[in-house]
């Protein structure tokens, strides 16, 4: 790959249908979780026109008013009139309970190393972890500044900066690199949906344009890279989405994996993180993957890091963990590897024990998993994540 | 009151057809009689007075009849007249009529109309929906507020005739003798009678106008009892309806309003005649039984200005035999009975059909193909026997009666006859089924959707836990399990008995001496109820209690305040709070918490467990309230915040006992089983997992408030997917049918409400609870449990396939065995000389082993494992190829057991002794054959033993002594044309049928073992 290149990244607000899916999903795990920290939950979700598909398979002593709580989530999304609106949309659950086996009632706080040891991965998989220091929360810099939009973007309608806005948008950053590292932004696009007054006033489209280009200075006022005379802004280039969400397009969970992870600036497994309890080293080993990318970066041992972890079913241990620093490690590759295997235990209990992952959804009464899933799992500086700490940098300094 | 389908709209279409001349020639074929139609003739009971009046003085006329309701007219007339000099007397009469100066008004109905786009009024002679309402009160004489007194209403009732509609006329007992004489079969045993006679065989006439009047006999005798039992189904309701008589609003059976009356019209109640709407506040009206629209009309007192011809823009009148779907409204009698709109039309729909069950036609059809199959048969074995030198008439003779004794007559009569004591056997299992379509149809059901509340539950509540400051108190049936105690201490201070305290203080539950010994009487809401019983069960003293606090202020819930307080004073002085309501708006008045007998701060973390326990027991399904108190030294109100918290009392509306089981009958027969609530999803999913909707699979909830808003094909697809739908709403459940059957199911839909009635209608099986329901529900449908109970559901569905299956087997016998005495024919025609049957031996086998066996097969008991079979399929044949092939193979056995014996006896004896051989063994192997016909399935060599079907063994029995009787006395025997018998002969003849019975059973084990 050329060292200089422009990197486009796109995020989406909370309302688009993909999003929308990961977000009940997540508040599903988060509610069984929340009262049944043993529970075993996978939660799927498909919403098309005014229906919504959930598929749950759990084992767990908690019940769960599935299309309540995803009404609830549609509500809180900001679907609450239009022809998808949480009152009248249609729920069909699939509610499959599995043997109650598959229930893991272990306090991973309290297992002996051996233990931990014993509970070896469920999934076949390779996740990857990387951290990079183009932004404050050591994230690519293009989805970074995407979701930082698209969170000013939902502020709009929240605030009702702008009228008649609706809850699906998309921002895309594209952000011009010189020898791999940041130098201007290239363009910025940015895409909002509204109700269908907005197409009868024909000042709103104006008062759209303005305050959009507004929101945008906005959101780059802290940046140390702004838009330059030669940006590109482009707002609603095919002209606003008429109300958007699912009566325009069909939504599916874990099918905006770039959105999670880094942009498509790193590597990512390809699996979806929402949906999952955190007995999935698929979701939980990218967490871990990411906590050890950013504490390479964070102490200095490299300015881009990724970390891949190879999980083989049977196995706690990764099979493999290896990193790779595209250039910039400041000590031997190798040494870093060394380092990390050193200060991170990355087996499945582990990580669940760390991260306190199973209580997490009780200390957060607002969510936890379902405010992972949108604006990113990774690099979230909101939400005081235990994989977003860089508590290990000194360690490995 | 049965509503008349839609199909109404069509012949009324037709008739709205005024022809160009006053008088057209309806019918004139038939010389002496002819029908016209009369111009203006509709309508007016005063022309129809005229024509018959004038006409029946005149000398060509011998009887005449009008109908002003038709506008025809009947005329039988002397001979020397014809058709058409008929008419123009008619035509004369009617002249004489227009010229009369008294001659009403209701002639006048405007004639050549536009012709109507949509179901059109037949024009009442008074355009009501033209008058204003206080026009209408008073052309009809009544007042809106007093109504008529009772006298009036008398005095009109005996004037204008009662409020019915025009019944079917039962048929006659002659028209069903004479139905039963006019078929191919008898046509065809008159045809060999007459035969017999020019041939000389006077005796063998007489014997074959026996055997037809001893048929006709039998048919007369089963088909006149399933007429009287059809014609009872129609009696099953008897309405009242609200009116105003004499200033007082009364009670009075629809039968007896008349014009002038003031209904009250009221949610779920049927327009008991046609009336104009005189006060109306939101009324909304479902007209489908006249209009064919689906969506309720809105309607309003007020005058409409302009000529309305479709009944569903009269939008100030109300019809019989509409529904009233909400608001209310007022109306005053315009006309009733046969007068309504709904008797016109039921009137032009008249037919003198008798019922018929819809598996009559299948039969028919199978019948008719039969006739041809069995007339090119018995035409080949006439044509054999001609080639062989039989003299013509004589083979004649013999082919006409081959044909008589095939043809597989009565067939379907058998199948009505049989319907029809299947209904009654329901009727004994208290399950009342209106139509013998119903019976059919619930023998192919595929999906059968229940309401959840009343028919899967008891639509009551009962506590199921407790959960107090020391943990959580498991609740069933009012005793705790799990360990907690039987009794309580009601003395102690402590959280426990004070809640239950709390729970008996708040509420409006009264307390009712019961019986001595029994427990208390207790009314109020099911909630309340259900918590007073707790306590009380637990050993509180409810009275006691009551008396020593004495209520001072009660607030009630209201919609921004979801929870209820009321005020007391303590036997021990001050005043106590106890409030009781929605968890979490009880716990925000709360700031400390009761802990055994300790007061607790409530800080963060002890609300966040509260809540989440409250999570816990909703997730669970349970209806929660929270209680909490407090107490002040002084009577003076406690504020209603700073409360103490109690705990939490979760609650449900317990699961029929059974109704698992039940579930589980259907689903092993093949039957799906969908709930449909109003209730929230984890209710709906709890309940749903207890009985066990989908024991296999992922159990599928479908949530949706607003099914309208679902694309139909989408709910097509969606609708077989879904176990339970929730937070429906009643009027929903239409589009849950139309969804299922789209998706091409056959559907029952249980229900009791007004609101149901539209479901239970479009449903292919309503089902309405006999004890529970309204009247609307039960009025519309299909079947009623009387006893409220889904067992007899079960008992339904299987009489419903039982039947199926015994005409099944009753034609099937009929085939097998008429078939085996062609082959017999034939086959002895084309190898040996004569016929081995003689006309008197067809008729002998005829009347003996075809008629009493073969009804009796219709009897059968259930097959023990009908239930474990999944529903046939609608749209299938009665028999499929593979059944013909099969009851082909089955006379084919018998007939060459017979055979076989007659080769025998043509080798030994000559042609005589083979067609004796070969008609004793015929006869008996088609009277075993009826055993083997029990049961497609079961043969006498399979495990499973079939219950007893005592009918066919007495008839089989009775039949088979008749037929030894052949063998041994002489005058029989020369009677039939048979020769002496001897005991080897009579062996052959036993082993050969016996030998025919084994070999047809064994075979059908192994095609049973070969899927």
């Amino acid at each position: 790959m050329s060292k200089d290149f422009i990197f486009v990244s796109e995020s989406v607000t909370e309302g688009h249908p993909d999003k929308l899916c990961d977000q009940i999903s997540d508040a599903i795990v988060d509610h069984y979780l929340r009262q049944d920290p043993a529970a075993y939950i996978r939660a799927e979700c498909a919403v098309s026109n005014s229906i919504l598909f959930i598929a749950a398979r759990f084992a767990s002593t908690a019940s769960v008013d599935l299309s309540h709580l995803a009404r609830q989530v549609i509500a809180g999304v900001g679907y609450t009139t239009g022809e998808f609106n949480a009152r009248s949309c249609s729920v069909l659950s699939t509610i499959q309970e599995v043997e109650s086996g598959l229930r893991q009632e272990i306090d991973e706080a309290a297992l002996s190393d051996k233990d931990i040891e014993r509970l070896t991965a469920q999934q076949q998989v390779t996740v990857f972890g990387f951290a990079c220091d183009q932004s404050p929360t050591l994230m690519p810099l293009p989805i970074h500044l995407a979701h930082k939009l698209c969170r000013h973007l939902t502020r709009l309608r929240t605030e009702h900066v702008l009228p008649c806005l609706m809850p699906e948008g998309r921002a895309q950053v594209g952000v011009e690199y010189k020898n791999r590292r940041p130098r201007r932004i290239h363009s910025v696009a940015v895409v909002t949906s509204h109700d269908d007054e907005f197409a009868v006033d024909p000042e709103a489209r104006k008062r759209c344009q303005d305050v959009s280009r507004e929101m945008i200075q906005e959101a780059f006022a802290d940046e140390e890279l702004r838009p330059d005379a030669k940006t590109e802004i482009i707002i609603n280039p095919g002209g606003p989405l008429l109300f958007g969400g699912p009566s325009v397009h069909p939504g599916l969970t874990g099918r905006k994996n770039g959105v999670d992870t880094y942009g498509g600036f790193a590597r990512h497994s390809e699996k979806a993180l929402s949906g999952k309890d955190p007995m999935r080293i698929d979701r939980t080993g990218a967490y871990a993957a990411r906590y050890a990318a950013k504490n390479v970066v964070a102490a200095g041992l490299a300015a881009e890091c990724e970390v891949q972890l190879s999980y083989s079913k049977g196995q706690a241990r990764p099979v493999s963990l290896a990193v790779e620093t595209f250039g910039t490690e400041k000590i031997a590759v190798e040494d870093i590897a060394a380092r990390v295997r050193k200060h991170f235990d990355f087996r499945p209990a582990a990580i669940l024990r760390d991260y306190d992952l199973r209580r997490q959804p009780l200390a957060h009464p607002k969510g936890f998993y379902q405010l992972l899933a949108a604006y990113g799992h990774l690099g979230r500086a909101d939400l005081g994540l235990p994989w977003e700490r860089t508590d290990k940098a000194a360690m490995l300094g | 009151m049965s509503l008349p389908s839609l199909e109404g709209g069509r012949a009324r279409r037709e008739a709205g057809n005024l022809p160009a001349s006053p008088v057209t020639p309806v019918h004139i074929l038939v010389y002496g009689r002819a029908r016209f139609k009369v111009e203006g003739l509709r309508d007016s009971q005063a022309l129809k007075a005229h024509l018959e009046r004038e006409l029946a003085r005149n000398p060509a006329i011998k009887q005449v009849s009008a109908s002003a309701t038709t506008g025809t007219i009947l005329v039988q007339y002397n001979s020397g007249n014809d058709a058409a000099s008929i008419a123009g007397l008619v035509l004369d009469v009617m002249s004489g009529f227009g010229l009369r100066a008294d001659g009403p008004a209701g002639a006048a109905a405007p004639a050549g109309a536009p012709p109507p786009p949509a179901l059109v009024a037949d024009d009442e002679s008074v355009a009501w929906y033209r008058l204003t309402a206080a026009q209408a009160l008073k052309k009809l004489c009544t007042r809106a507020g007093q109504g008529l007194t009772t006298e009036e209403a008398a005095r009109r009732l005996a004037e204008e005739g009662g409020n019915l509609l025009p019944e079917e006329e039962p048929r006659s007992a002659w028209s069903i003798f004479a139905g039963q004489l006019t078929s191919l079969p008898v046509a065809l045993l008159a045809g060999a009678a007459g035969l017999s006679v020019v041939t000389g065989g006077l005796l063998d006439a007489a014997v074959i106008l026996g055997v037809v009047l001893a048929n006709a006999g039998i048919g007369f005798v089963t088909e006149r009892a399933s007429e009287r039992t059809i014609t009872g189904l129609k009696r099953l309701v008897h309405p009242t309806v609200r009116v105003v008589r004499g200033g007082q609003a009364v009670s009075v059976a629809a039968g007896e309003v008349v014009s002038g009356d003031i209904l009250d019209l009221t949610p779920g109640s049927y327009v008991a005649a046609d009336c104009r709407i005189i006060e109306a506040l939101n009324l909304s009206l479902d007209e489908s039984a006249l209009t064919g629209e689906s969506l309720p009309a809105i309607k309003t007192a007020k005058r409409l200005g302009r000529n309305v011809p479709a009944i569903a823009d009269r939008i100030n009148m109300a019809y019989m035999g509409t529904l009233v779907t909400g608001g209310r409204g007022r109306a005053v009698v315009t006309a009733t009975g046969p007068a309504t709109q709904l008797g016109r039309l039921k009137a032009m729909l008249k037919e003198a059909e008798p019922p018929e069950a819809p598996i009559k036609r299948q039969l028919d059809r199978t019948g008719n193909q039969l006739v041809k199959l069995c007339g090119l048969l018995c035409s080949g074995a006439f044509g054999l026997g001609l080639l062989r030198g039989i003299p013509f008439l004589e083979m004649l003779r013999q082919g006409v009666s081959l044909a008589a004794a095939a043809v597989p007559e009565g067939l379907p009569a058998a199948a009505t006859t049989t319907f029809s004591l299947g209904v009654r056997n329901m009727r004994a299992h208290h399950v009342l089924v209106r139509g013998l379509s119903a019976v059919e149809t619930l023998g192919a059901l595929q999906v059968v959707c229940f309401d959840k509340t009343g028919t899967i539950t008891e639509n009551r509540m009962a506590v199921r836990a407790v959960v107090a400051g020391n943990g959580r108190l498991e609740v069933e049936d009012g005793r705790t399990l799990a360990g907690g105690p039987a009794r309580l201490a009601f003395a102690e201070e402590a959280d426990l008995p004070l809640l239950l305290k709390v729970c008996v203080l708040c509420s409006e539950v009264e307390v009712g001496p019961g019986e001595p010994e029994g427990p208390p009487v207790l009314t109020g809401t099911p909630t309340e109820v259900a918590l007073v019983r707790l306590a009380a069960g637990l050993g509180l003293d409810v009275p006691a209690l009551r008396a020593g606090h004495p209520l001072l202020a009660v607030r009630q819930r209201s919609e921004n305040r979801l929870f209820m307080s009321t005020r007391h004073r303590c036997p021990e002085g001050g005043g106590l709070l106890a409030v009781k309501g929605n968890p979490a708006e009880v716990l925000a008045l709360c700031d400390r918490a009761l802990r055994g007998a300790t007061v607790l701060p409530l800080d963060e973390e002890r609300r966040a467990a509260i809540q989440l326990e409250n999570e816990r027991l909703a997730g669970e399904a349970l209806r929660v309230l929270g209680l909490a108190y407090a107490r002040n030294g002084d009577d003076k109100p406690c504020a209603e915040n700073g409360l103490t918290w109690l705990g939490l009392v979760g609650m449900a509306d317990p699961v029929r006992s059974g109704v698992g089981e039940l579930v589980d009958v259907f689903h092993r027969a093949g039957i799906e089983t969908v709930m449909i609530t109003g209730d929230q999803s984890p209710t709906a999913y709890a309940v749903a997992r207890e009985v066990g909707l989908n024991p296999r699979g992922p159990l599928k909830v479908l949530d949706a408030s607003d099914i309208a808003d679902i694309e139909p094909e989408v709910l097509t697809a969606l609708a077989p997917q879904a176990h339970v739908w929730s937070r429906v709403s009643p009027a929903h459940k239409l589009k849950i049918v139309k969804a299922l059957q789209a998706a091409g199911k056959v559907v029952a839909m249980t229900g009791d409400g007004i609101n149901d009635a539209p479901a239970l209608k479009a449903a292919d099986i309503g089902v309405a609870m006999g004890g529970s329901g309204t009247d609307v529900a039960r009025e519309v449908a299909d079947v009623i449990l009387e006893r409220d109970n889904l067992e007899t559901m079960v008992m339904a569905v299987r009489d419903g396939r039982t039947i199926h299956e015994n005409i099944k087997k009753s034609v099937h016998f009929f085939l097998a065995t008429n078939f085996s005495e062609i082959m017999v024919s034939l086959a002895a025609l084309m190898t040996g000389g004569a016929a081995p049957l003689s006309t008197m031996q067809l008729l002998w086998i005829n009347l003996i082993s075809d008629i009493f066996p073969g009804l009796t097969l219709s009897l059968e008991a259930a097959e023990p494992d009908v239930m474990d079979r999944p529903p046939r399929d609608p749209a299938a044949p009665l028999f499929s190829g593979a059944d013909y092939k099969r009851i082909t193979l089955e006379s084919g056995v018998i007939s060459a057991g017979a055979l076989a014996l007659y080769f025998y006896g043509l080798a030994r004896g000559g042609p005589a002794k083979a067609a004796t051989l070969a008609f004793q063994s015929l006869t008996l192997s088609q009277l075993l054959h009826a055993f083997s016909c029990r049961s497609e399935r079961h043969s006498l060599f399979s495990p499973g033993r079939l219950p007893r079907n005592r009918w066919l063994d007495f008839a089989v029995g009775g039949s088979i002594a008749l037929q030894i009787l052949t063998w041994f006395v002489p005058g029989l025997r020369g009677f039939l044309g048979l020769t002496a018998f001897g005991v080897l002969d009579g062996l052959l003849v036993a082993g050969a049928s016996l030998g025919s019975l084994a070999v047809n059973e064994a075979t059908k084990t192994r095609r049973r073992e070969a899927p």
